[in-house]
């Protein structure tokens, strides 16, 4: 027989501690930081420890449990030149003078651009930039033109560029006149526990650069690669800036290099619903005064 | 007058305009009622037609917008508004590949987005099944009759395939399954 049969009250106790617990909202697409990099949430185990905020603006890792709430909602996005993230539109963000704001009214108002963001993508030294290479491949898989467990094609735009010798890992293809990326899975695998951050730049770099404006181009659904990438130029000593096609709406993540860097407190450049509605999660943790990390932003408690 | 046309970009042209801000675009207009009028009507034809057909390029929205209000929009201030509406989600902007290999991008609203997404998935199968396909052959299979847009439509899908790496063109009708 189950304990909580047996136990009714104490099983009411527990409800009530959990109903006094801070809570929010995001979409099983929204990424959360765990000890092995950013990650989507629809692919932990509840409970788990997940990195984020303390009171003293530190960072710190707490128990934090996931789940689905049953209910949908539209996918909703934020970008500043450091972080893009997708949330609900119930997603309450901490802005940078530490009051609360929910993405819904961010939007609705069109206050982004009023409004800074400090954005933690790493922790350096208790998470890893990057998540195993089966983590990337199973992201990439969902992109793939053709995949397959040794190899996945990815589509380029432009024929993708490989520096011989830079990503044995990677073979160019043109295939009826369109350019490829085969991306084998084997070697990959070695290059990814090998050298994380300079193997996954190469990777984006063919597959995604676009030489004219000297910048990878991650079309919006790839946000998790971008973050990835992000993470990855952090963790080799390079600098980035994110940029969008404009405020009210972007199609894609521009990652460009270059003379003004990221900082780690940004006004709001990108924020915008779409019209996919996905699954949303709730998570759940028992320190009030701790505050979990989402693709970079700092979440609020509802 | 339309309320449209007496919407502007330049607060010199009246001498206590209203304003507002859409994005990094600041519209002004005579006053609080002609700015909310003018923006609501460049809005909501916006929203009727995208509402009308599967997918719009911007000059053919532009153009359609234009023929209802009788004026030339300003191509900033329709740029705002049609990016206010992207903003809330009324619409999505999908990106699709040219001929040349540029990519140009086209509007859906989001009562036709579900609609998008399944003919996107309708035309992935018959490609890869038959391997070579005409737009023609693609709006029969995805619109049945034809209608004003749909064949425009189809080949958006088609080169949002292309965009995707399931799809190459053999000339500026026909595609192909490249794998």
């Amino acid at each position: 027989m189950h304990w909580t049969c047996l136990l009714p009250g104490l099983q009411d106790l527990r409800v009530s501690a959990l109903t006094h617990m801070p809570t929010c909202t995001i979409l099983r697409q929204s990424a959360l930081l765990t000890a092995a990099g950013w990650t989507t949430a629809d692919s932990i185990p509840s409970p788990v420890e997940l990195f984020g905020l303390d009171r003293a603006g530190k960072v710190a890792s707490c128990s934090v449990s996931i789940a689905e709430t049953g209910g949908r909602s539209r996918q909703a996005y934020v970008g500043t030149a450091m972080a893009f993230g997708a949330f609900a539109p119930a997603t309450v963000l901490t802005v940078s003078d530490g009051k609360p704001w929910r993405v819904a009214d961010i939007v609705g108002e069109g206050a982004i651009a009023d409004l800074a963001f400090e954005n933690v993508l790493r922790t350096f030294d208790r998470t890893s930039p990057l998540p195993c290479a089966a983590a990337i491949w199973d992201v990439l898989r969902q992109t793939a033109a053709r995949g397959s467990g040794e190899s996945l094609l990815l589509p380029c735009r432009l024929e993708p560029t490989v520096q011989s010798g830079d990503a044995p890992f990677l073979r160019p293809a043109t295939i009826a006149g369109r350019g490829y990326l085969e991306l084998i899975a084997k070697l990959f695998q070695e290059a990814i526990a090998r050298d994380p951050a300079r193997s996954y730049i190469a990777l984006c770099r063919a597959w995604l650069r676009e030489p004219n404006d000297g910048r990878e181009e991650f079309e919006r659904a790839l946000f998790l690669p971008a973050l990835w990438y992000a993470c990855a130029l952090t963790a080799s000593d390079s600098t980035y800036r994110l940029q969008y096609d404009s405020l009210q709406h972007s199609s894609y993540i521009f990652v460009s290099g270059g003379d003004t860097p990221a900082a780690p407190v940004e006004r709001g450049a990108c924020t915008f619903l779409t019209p996919a509605s996905t699954l949303e999660c709730r998570l759940t943790w028992p320190d009030a005064s701790w505050s979990p990390l989402s693709a970079g932003f700092i979440l609020a408690a509802e | 007058m339309s309320a449209v046309a007496l919407l502007t970009t330049r607060s010199s042209d009246y001498d206590v305009p209203a304003s507002t801000k859409l994005g990094g675009t600041t519209i002004y207009a005579p006053d609080d009622e002609q700015l909310a009028r003018g923006l609501s009507t460049l809005a909501d034809l916006i929203e009727r037609h995208t509402r009308a057909h599967l997918t719009l390029t911007r000059t053919t929205l532009n153009s359609l917008v234009r023929d209802d209000t009788g004026v030339e929009t300003d191509r900033r201030i329709f740029g705002a508004v049609l990016g206010w509406r992207l903003r809330l989600g009324v619409l999505d902007s999908i990106p699709c590949a040219a001929t040349s290999g540029k990519l140009y991008r086209v509007f859906t609203h989001v009562e036709q987005y579900p609609l998008f997404l399944s003919h996107l998935e309708t035309l992935k199968s018959r490609l890869h099944t038959r391997r070579v396909l005409k737009v023609r052959d693609a709006e029969h299979a995805v619109f049945g009759q034809r209608r004003w847009g749909t064949w425009s439509s189809s080949l958006h899908l088609l080169a949002r395939l292309v965009c995707t790496g399931h799809a190459c063109y053999l000339d500026s009708k026909t595609f192909a399954y490249p794998l």
